[in-house]
């Protein structure tokens, strides 16, 4: 589903974001990626829904090489991944509906199926009382889960999330973990970058850890 | 999440071309609303784009109405001499003459032949006798006197007359009516000039608002291009923004103009008075509609290529 071949990326002021990684991720995994601030897991996550190209090597998403794609392709593209910030990336002068159902709108979606969707997103991430809310109104662990919702009520085939339990505290964490977990379960490929390893080791999936730029080591699920 | 409840092609079909449909008109009803939801930057940059369309659609106007005004008093005077191509056989030129007669508006024409022509220069010129062993040059001339009063009709007459083959050139009423058909060319050709400078004009000043605007919804446009939105959508509301700017400005040019022709009329209308005529001058309809096209399309432009570039140097789309 996702297979790195030798990527580096090197930045203009000539620092490696990422340097000769390569690994390949199976459809419906669940997989971490870990390592200290500035190994370069941003980097290489930016790298799958194309937002950023590597400067060598190839990367392959459900079969695509990235490199041989034509922009006007990305967004057919980015409508196939779901994507889960750190700094949830919501309108925050929109109501929660109306963030959870733009990836919905973008594709073209009819608005009654647009409703249904976004009200079943919601349910999932319990969020549903509070569609018409504004999303400044919440909590950050309640953007968090719209952010969550958001990037799942397109039903992608893969989800990313970058370092998405930065600002919850442990219980919210790991309720968001188990929310990912969820979703792997019903044949979501994902792929988590975190750094918080006492979180990530209470889940049984294998980790990509990343060391300046360079893959450290890959652990199987213990 | 995975469970399939994904709608068939045609459903899908009709509910993107209804989508389409219903995010256009979003667009349209969020940049209306921007008119009052931000009245300070958007009436600045209308009002800045009918200043600068104002200008030039003023010189057309002028333009314009220096010509009606050469055609009222060449209509007033009636008079229209037809300069025929040099050589024309004498029998075109009767056939010429005879054409003439179908126009009602004429009440009467008289010709000058080479011959008549070339006697009455050797008159004007004090000068006895005028070699003529040389092929005469002068053309055959008919001096047509036209029944007064019409303006339109009278115009309508010459460019019927111009358009015979056998015709080389007219000449209308006194030469200051030529002169002034000659300043209304000069005016009207300043004035496209003028709209293709400040056109670019209209460019840069929709083009830094939007800039501004573009800039303010950096985030959501990168929001938007990682869920998958294409260049058009993420352009659409910008282009509508640009666009609905450009059609107000051009209608308020042609609120400009109107007010300064209501301003002109009184002195114009006293020179017009010492020739025994009165003008009523006024923005044409259709100049406005011209304006007010032009700022639409520039606008769109505008946003067009700012829109354009802001993606690319900052979204990866």
């Amino acid at each position: 589903m996702i297979k790195f071949e030798g990527v580096s990326r090197r930045f203009t002021n000539g620092h490696f974001g990422l340097q000769n990684v390569s690994f390949h991720i199976p459809e419906g995994r669940m997989v971490f990626l870990t390592g200290h601030s500035g190994s370069g897991k941003s980097t290489l996550l930016r790298l799958i829904p194309a937002l950023d190209q590597p400067t060598s090597g190839t990367v392959r998403v459900g079969g695509h090489d990235l490199k041989r794609m034509r922009p006007h392709q990305y967004p057919k593209l980015r409508r196939q991944i779901g994507v889960v910030f750190q700094d949830h990336h919501l309108l925050l002068d929109q109501t929660v509906f109306n963030n959870v159902a733009l990836p919905l709108q973008v594709t073209g979606y009819d608005p009654a199926l647009i409703r249904r969707r976004v009200e079943a997103a919601l349910d999932k991430v319990g969020l549903l009382h509070r569609q018409r809310a504004r999303s400044i109104e919440l909590s950050g662990g309640e953007q968090q889960r719209v952010n969550i919702a958001r990037a799942l009520v397109n039903r992608p085939k893969i989800l990313l999330a970058d370092e998405p339990t930065g600002n919850l505290d442990p219980e919210l964490s790991r309720e968001v973990f188990n929310q990912f977990a969820d979703f792997h379960a019903i044949g979501v490929t994902v792929l988590i970058a975190s750094h918080d390893l006492h979180l990530l080791k209470t889940f049984a999936v294998p980790r990509i850890v990343l060391h300046e730029g360079q893959i450290a080591r890959i652990e199987e699920a213990y | 999440m995975a469970q399939s409840t994904a709608p068939n092609k045609s459903t899908r079909r009709q509910s993107a071309l209804g989508a389409w449909q219903s995010h256009h008109q979003h667009c349209l009803r969020s940049s209306l609303w921007r008119l009052v939801r931000r009245p300070l930057g958007t009436w600045a940059t209308i009002f800045a784009i009918a200043v600068v369309l104002a200008l030039p659609g003023f010189l057309m106007t002028l333009a314009s109405q220096m010509k009606d005004l050469g055609g009222v008093f060449a209509a007033e005077q009636g008079q229209m001499n037809i300069y025929l191509k040099p050589g024309t056989p004498p029998d075109s030129v009767h056939t010429f003459t005879q054409w003439l007669k179908q126009f009602p508006l004429i009440e009467h024409s008289q010709l000058i032949t080479p011959e008549q022509g070339l006697k009455q220069l050797a008159e004007r010129l004090n000068i006895s006798t005028l070699d003529t062993r040389a092929n005469n040059p002068l053309p055959p001339v008919i001096v047509v006197q036209a029944r007064a009063n019409n303006a339109q009709a009278y115009l309508e007459l010459q460019n019927q007359i111009q358009q015979n083959p056998q015709v080389e050139s007219i000449a209308t009423g006194g030469q200051w009516i030529e002169r002034l058909r000659k300043i209304s060319s000069f005016f009207n050709e300043l004035s496209s000039w003028l709209l293709a400078l400040f056109g670019l004009t209209v460019l840069f000043v929709v083009g830094n608002t939007l800039r501004l605007e573009l800039e303010a919804r950096r985030q959501e446009l990168l929001l938007m291009a990682l869920i998958g939105a294409t260049r058009r959508y993420m352009l659409r509301p910008l282009l509508y923004d640009g666009a609905v700017m450009g059609l107000f400005g051009g209608f308020i040019a042609g609120g400009l103009i109107n007010v300064l022709l209501t301003m002109l009329t009184a002195p114009i209308n006293a020179i017009a008075h010492e020739y025994g005529t009165t003008l009523s001058l006024m923005t044409p309809a259709s100049l406005v509609l011209i304006l007010g096209a032009t700022g639409l399309g520039l606008g769109w432009l505008s946003a067009q290529l700012i829109g354009q570039n802001f993606l690319r140097r900052s979204v990866q789309v």
